[in-house]
């Protein structure tokens, strides 16, 4: 017989009572205590606003974070940050729909089925902390502490990182570098001699000549670059004039745009500077004195690019190229360029971006107002403000990955090893190297890596990898061939001190503080890292005396008046007593300086105490018109047009590098080929930065598909129409230089396709922020499940489960795209993937 | 109509209702599950109850992180969610907090959830409101906007005969309290 409901709740509520569920364990209590935790932050009326530093992408724009009744309602831009001067994009102002995503991951998660299979449970941090630091503590005491490797995407908790990684003592240490800026800044540290990465004073310019760089949506430094572009062009009027494969919404806000061939974009600048060389526009006196190659030397290396070759490589015509380089020179010095992944990300992107720093130099812009610059670190002056002892030394373990010798230019410069990320899970497959745990950190590999199927058969091999620990804010694809989720705190959520390459050329500090308290059981790798490395102990702990990350901060601001304090209160800080880095190479040095020091009588280089690792003596100048002055920081003091340092690199790995920028033609670009192959680039949008942001349904709302861009005359040849779908075919680089790099073919995708004039006729375009597999509905695009079909069910399209756009085609490029390192640096090649296509 | 169970029988049931949904069982808790369950109020089913204790509790903590926890929980237990909110914890958890205030109460610091418009604090409420006009109060405002629907969808969603017991005890529980 069926009980009736009302039965059936008599015998429930018997049990209950029999169970005897008590107050001693009650989720709700009379207690009436509200928790008002005291954030920094200045109270205006209802509201309270705190300072801090955004994270969505790697720019770290200042921000404020507004708050009521401790809910975080909205995020503006910090006035106070110099950098970043008050703005913040889209993907700054979603923090909240980050914050308050429904489907991150709120707790400690251990898997209960198959790596893979989905099958998880909730554990404690107790539970997580002891099971990890006993695997780790057993790896260290092997004396393998190698064997721990470690996988980070954007990181900019770099102190307490390093701090745990050197105090374990694994230099197996693996980061995104080679997938986003390595030929960059390898450039830049070749011939200028220090990075990050070109700071072009485009405020006070009249010329900015783009390279392949989309200021208005991607750069690393995206917010302080475009905002100055901008300024300059509403100021003074500054021309912009762009050259790259697509339209892009960087190229449309200029006043030109040049579409190029990919991979040519170093072919033109040496077509320029032959121009300029040839027609004597060049800074003749500027390059005798400071480069390391005569300006007649120059013109006779560049004799040969000729404005026609690079027609005929580029497909730009002469004439336009002509005319461009005899502007760029006409405004000098008030005239610069600017690069990025357009030039840098190809397999000749080293050179490409060396012939780009050339032609400044040929025009004599480096360093002054208006025209090309840089700046000597990273992030803020550390020796202004240094890292709170004890520090740890450097690991002396050895990781054939983390050397990667293969690309000589990769790890080439003291203190600024790069790595080469894309071919960390090849190699693991290959056993080049064992690792007996991984962690992943704020990274998604098996969707933001070439070869991303190679990625998740690794991950997937409980031999190859036995123990994988995610870190991370939401559930990715990477996370789900994990053995432990960690629930990460977004940057809304926790501490750090961070900063980037000025804009405005002078260093500054900021301050990423909690704008509100962790959510659910998120905590940061600043809480669990000294957690994990007490409980490993065998001195670990000793690096992490801080009982509080408050306490930590407490004493690294110490140097900055008014302490931890004011940073909470600004947020940032920059030492009014310095002066923008014009000119750093002609900085005279003083009697102090120059005390003890020795200068080379051939060369004019001083010399000033020795390397304590090297035991060789350290340049800090060079006698320049019989002046003492810093110079460049590169082997010779001058700006290094001729690198013996990078051929000599290349000699020792038995690769040959040119000493000299040149064109280095992409061989799998000029193979013979049957006519219908296209060369597939990458591209990102505005909106979105990485694995980050597609959960957002605020930002996933604007952009959440990614159709192949293709030209008209090129769709027409193959029969296409717009909304037309096609089959992608994609090819493994035929290249003895390449890993695997037999011509096979790599992968195979279908996808609507999108006719348009703006991208090159030989280029597809596909954007890489698209199909997510895992990280919540709207990440990964989905319709409500079966299981919960009608919840939340509303015609508002503003509620979360109206995804109207579930329907349309997401997909992961990089299940395309093959590991393709160019093989001096190791710098990861996204724009040259030859594909076919055919209507489907 | 009477009310079908004393006031004590009710705060009992609420109670457990809100364990269950809080956080995962433990192994007193199953052990009481069991004992208390008959032929017409099943808890277990056989084929966990057969497992050793250490894996059977598993299994349920895999259920109940499927369901409730994730990554894509099949039930999110949260009103914001279930009422179609973009963000968690946004206008329903202004309910709430209203509601929690009224009556003096507070989440336990120590809770694992990450919102108080979690499904759990709705019970633990109604457990502590013995006043009629409170308790419907609460029903009309927080608890028939969303909760009946929610608990359709895991009856239906659940893998495990404890969570499709529960909702359906929820369910009728609350269906009882409307009839009053």
């Amino acid at each position: 017989m069926e009980l009736s409901r009302r039965d059936f709740l008599k015998i429930g509520a018997a049990a209950a009572g029999a169970i005897g569920v008590t107050g001693g364990t009650a989720l709700v209590t009379r207690a009436h205590r509200v928790d008002r935790s005291e954030w920094a932050g200045h109270r205006v009326g209802a509201v309270t606003r705190v300072p801090s530093m955004c994270q969505a992408c790697s720019t770290a724009c200042g921000v404020i974070g507004t708050l009521k009744d401790g809910r975080l309602i909205s995020i503006t831009g910090n006035p106070e940050d110099p950098n970043s001067r008050g703005s913040v994009c889209a993907k700054g102002i979603a923090g909240p729909s980050i914050l308050y995503d429904a489907a991150r991951i709120y707790y400690p998660l251990k898997r209960t089925g198959k790596r893979g299979e989905g099958k998880w449970k909730r554990i404690t941090w107790e539970q997580a902390y002891e099971e990890i630091s006993q695997r780790l503590r057993a790896i260290r005491e092997s004396g393998h502490p190698e064997e721990l490797a470690f996988l980070q995407g954007r990181n900019r908790s770099t102190d307490i990182i390093s701090r745990f990684l050197n105090a374990y003592g694994t230099p197996s240490h693996f980061n995104h570098r080679a997938l986003c800026s390595l030929n960059r800044r390898a450039a830049m540290l070749a011939t200028v001699g220090d990075s990050d990465w070109d700071l072009g004073d485009y405020e006070n310019s009249d010329y900015v000549l783009n390279f392949g760089c989309n200021f208005a949506e991607a750069h690393q430094g995206h917010i302080p670059t475009v905002i100055r572009i901008m300024a300059g062009r509403e100021q003074r009027g500054t021309k912009i004039v762009t050259f790259e494969a697509r339209l892009s919404n960087s190229a449309a806000v200029s006043d030109e745009w040049c579409c190029v061939k990919p991979g040519t974009d170093g072919l033109i600048a040496l077509a320029m500077g032959h121009v300029i060389c040839s027609e004597r526009l060049w800074n003749k006196a500027w390059l005798d004195t400071w480069s390391n190659y005569s300006a007649e030397d120059i013109g006779k290396h560049l004799e040969s690019y000729t404005p026609e070759l690079a027609e005929q490589e580029s497909g730009v015509p002469a004439a336009t190229i002509r005319r461009i380089a005899r502007e760029f020179a006409s405004r000098a010095p008030r005239c610069t360029t600017i690069s990025n992944r357009g030039s840098h990300a190809h397999w000749n992107g080293f050179y490409n971006d060396r012939a780009i720093i050339l032609l400044n130099a040929i025009v004599g812009n480096m360093g002054e107002v208006g025209g090309f610059n840089w700046f000597p670190f990273e992030s803020w002056d550390k020796k202004q403000l240094p890292e709170p002892k004890p520090v740890p030394p450097r690991p002396s373990a050895r990781s054939v990955i983390a050397d990667a010798k293969d690309w000589p230019l990769a790890n080439a410069w003291k203190g600024k090893a790069m790595r080469v990320g894309e071919i960390v899970f090849l190699w693991l497959k290959e056993k080049r190297q064992k690792i007996n745990a991984l962690m992943s950190y704020n990274v998604d590999p098996v969707w933001s890596w070439p070869d991303k199927n190679l990625v998740a058969e690794v991950l997937s091999d409980e031999a190859l990898v036995p123990f994988h620990v995610c870190l991370d804010v939401m559930y990715s694809d990477t996370a789900h061939l994990a053995d432990i989720v960690l629930p990460w705190t977004t940057w809304m959520e926790r501490w750090d001190i961070d900063s980037r390459p000025p804009a405005h050329l002078i260093d500054y500090v900021g301050l990423r503080q909690p704008l509100v308290k962790p959510l659910g059981e998120s905590k940061d790798i600043r809480e669990i890292f000294p957690e994990i490395a007490r409980r490993i102990g065998g001195g670990m702990e000793s690096y992490f005396p801080w009982k509080t990350v408050e306490e930590y901060f407490e004493e690294y601001y110490k140097p900055v008046p008014g302490g931890f304090a004011y940073m909470r209160e600004h947020g940032v800080w920059q030492d009014p007593s310095k002066k923008p880095n014009y000119r750093p190479f002609a900085k005279k040095l003083n009697a102090k300086e120059l005390e003890g020091s020795t200068t080379d009588p051939t060369t004019g280089i001083i010399h000033k105490g020795e390397d304590p690792d090297t035991h060789e003596p350290i340049a800090i100048g060079i006698i320049i018109e019989g002046e003492a002055v810093r110079g460049f920081n590169t082997p010779t003091r001058k700006l290094d047009i001729y690198s013996k340092f990078i051929s000599d690199k290349g000699n020792a790995a038995g690769r040959d590098i040119n000493p000299l920028p040149i064109y280095a033609p992409i061989p799998d670009h000029h193979r013979k080929l049957d006519g219908d192959h296209l060369i597939m680039i990458s591209f990102k949008w505005n909106v979105h930065n990485a694995h980050r942001t597609m959960q957002s349904k605020w930002l996933s709302e604007i952009v959440h598909s990614n159709p192949a861009w293709i030209h008209p005359e090129t769709a027409k040849r193959f029969g296409l129409e717009e909304g037309d779908w096609a089959e992608v075919t994609s090819y493994r680089p035929k290249d003895a230089l390449v890993p695997h790099g037999d011509g096979s073919e790599m992968g195979r995708m279908r996808l609507p396709v999108h006719i348009t004039e703006g991208v090159h006729p030989l280029v597809l375009a596909i954007s890489h922020n698209n199909g997510r597999q895992h990280g919540g509905r709207v990440a990964a695009g989905k319709p409500p499940t079966a299981g919960v079909e009608g919840l939340g069910a509303s015609p508002d399209p503003d509620v979360d489960s109206n995804l109207w756009w579930s329907r349309e085609m997401s997909t992961a490029q990089n299940s395309l795209i093959p590991i393709y390192p160019d093989p001096r640096s190791g710098q990861q090649a996204y724009h040259d993937t030859l594909v076919t296509i055919r209507k489907v | 109509m009477p009310f079908t169970l004393d006031a004590a029988a009710r705060r009992d049931l609420y109670l457990l209702i809100a364990r269950l949904f809080r956080e995962e069982v433990d192994a007193p808790l199953y052990r009481r599950l069991l004992a208390t369950q008959s032929a017409a109020l099943r808890w277990i089913e056989p084929a966990i109850a057969e497992l050793p204790e250490e894996r059977a509790l598993e299994e349920l903590e895999t259920e109940y992180c499927r369901l409730f926890i994730g990554p894509n929980p099949v039930c999110p237990p949260f009103a914001s969610v279930a009422r179609g909110e973009a963000l968690l914890g946004g206008r329903a958890r202004t309910v709430i907090d209203e509601l929690l205030a009224l009556h003096g109460l507070t989440v336990a610091a120590h809770a694992r959830i990450a919102s108080p418009d979690h499904v759990a604090v709705v019970f633990a409420v109604l457990a502590e409101l013995s006043d009629r006009d409170a308790a419907n109060d609460c029903l009309r405002r927080f608890v028939l906007p969303w909760v009946p629907r929610w608990l359709s969808v895991l009856e239906h969603g659940a893998e495990r005969v404890l969570f499709r017991t529960l909702a359906h005890i929820a369910a009728a529980l609350i269906e009882e309290e409307q009839a009053q």
